[in-house]
């Protein structure tokens, strides 16, 4: 990860654990900025994704005992927490606008123009602008989306069978370019 | 199926994006116990996956991290607000045990109350015993005195029955009995009603006198209750008593003749 720790994840995880406030705060320091760019990614609202990201880091506080670091993680286990979140609430706004029709995917290309810009951050964002469309969208479905893999199927109108192997290649592609540029 | 068939297949990056059904993600996870290398497999799928989603990263407002981590102080606040919970819980215990104890005195005051309700119950009932053994006892001796007094009775009003009055032959005292003599049966009674309680070694003996000759009719007791049996006699022109060392004598001692009294 390109991030700058200025602490173990094991420490970090002990200080959350205790319930110390300093915990959170270096989480907030050190996550906060790609947990808000999933989320927006997600959500496709600043201001939407302002609360889901005070809801997360509510959420990662008071349910850190659910945190199994053996399963995984930490940032991953906070990445599924904000994506779920994301996810829920992009799902009750929809029912709450389904007269409006407005899908996710219209919205894209709006947000990407709003999202706030990190220098530091342009090499790691190529690959978000370069990854194959049809890579891109199977990743962007069924992780950011939360579709199952038969939504998916259905909704990219391939067999059950390739998007499994095309999801695998996708992720395949990620890993050769995150490898590379480590 | 071979592990590395089943890694090749995509599931792993399905359970990594959550794309599983519930079915799905239950077989994947029991796998991920057996194969270390589906373990290692997903670590990969995790981390590029966290990789890419990174790659979105984009600053917040900067206003945002007081807001948040504020935010997080009145949740700590509710925090330890929720812990009255727990104390409610404890609260909820201490109810419990201070119910318990309270049951335990009541029951424990409950069973001594009993208890010596109990000892009371057994201590009447032992006394009814007794007063119901002592009125047996006292029916019995009424009984017994009623069947002889009834037997006596008998006795008197016996048509065969004739009654000799005995006098004190020291016309000063009022010493008295009276014999009842059956004629058929020669069944003979003495009734004492007036005689001095005799000196220890002495007892009273009853005589009929036949011809002027003493005949031996045997030794009574003084006894306040009813007549009693002596010796049967077929004839007596008189009746004597004397008083005679224990046992009786052959003779009687005339000088301590005590009453007499003579067949009509």
């Amino acid at each position: 990860m390109g991030r700058q720790t200025k602490i173990e994840e094991d420490d970090l995880i002990q200080l959350l654990v205790n319930r110390d406030k300093r915990g959170i705060e270096i989480l907030y320091d050190n996550y906060s900025s790609a947990l808000y760019g999933v989320i927006n990614r997600i959500v496709q609202n600043d201001e939407v994704a302002e609360d889901v990201l005070q809801e997360t880091f509510l959420k990662i506080w008071n349910n850190f005992a659910q945190y199994d670091s053996a399963k995984g993680r930490l940032f991953t286990w906070m990445v599924n927490v904000c994506r779920n979140l994301s996810i829920d609430k992009v799902r009750s706004k929809e029912i709450v606008n389904q007269n409006k029709n407005q899908s996710i995917e219209s919205a894209v290309s709006i947000s990407d123009h709003k999202t706030s810009y990190d220098p530091d951050l342009i090499g790691v964002r190529d690959i978000v602008k370069n990854l194959e469309p049809e890579y891109k969208q199977i990743i962007d479905l069924l992780f950011f989306e939360g579709y199952s893999q038969s939504e998916a199927a259905e909704k990219l109108n391939i067999p059950l069978g390739t998007v499994k192997t095309r999801s695998r290649a996708a992720i395949q592609r990620l890993r050769n370019y995150f490898d590379s540029s480590k | 199926m071979d592990i590395k068939e089943y890694i090749n297949s995509g599931v792993v990056e399905m359970y990594a994006m959550h794309a599983l059904n519930p079915q799905e993600k239950a077989e994947f996870e029991q796998k991920l116990l057996l194969y270390p290398e589906l373990k290692k497999e997903l670590q990969k799928v995790q981390e590029s996956l966290d990789d890419y989603s990174e790659s979105h990263a984009s600053n917040p407002r900067p206003e945002l991290r007081a807001k948040i981590l504020q935010s997080i102080e009145p949740e700590v606040a509710k925090k330890s607000k929720v812990l009255p919970i727990r104390e409610n819980n404890s609260l909820t215990y201490k109810y419990l045990i201070a119910a318990c104890l309270a049951a335990l005195v009541v029951s424990t005051f409950a069973s001594w109350f009993f208890y010596s309700r109990w000892n009371e119950a057994e201590d009447r009932y032992s006394a009814l015993l007794n007063d119901k053994n002592q009125l047996a006892k006292n029916y019995n001796l009424v009984k017994n005195e009623y069947d002889r007094n009834v037997n006596d009775l008998i006795v008197m009003r016996d048509q065969q029955s004739t009654v000799i009055q005995l006098f004190s032959t020291d016309t000063t005292k009022n010493f008295e009995a009276r014999i009842y003599w059956n004629k058929n049966s020669h069944e003979s009674y003495i009734d004492v009603l007036a005689l001095p309680i005799p000196d220890e070694g002495k007892q009273y003996q009853l005589w009929a006198l036949v011809g002027g000759k003493p005949i031996d009719a045997g030794v009574f007791e003084i006894t306040l209750s009813g007549i009693q049996r002596v010796k049967d006699i077929p004839a007596a022109d008189a009746w004597a008593v004397t008083l005679e060392p224990k046992g009786g004598s052959v003779s009687p001692t005339l000088d301590q003749m005590y009453l007499l009294g003579k067949a009509s």
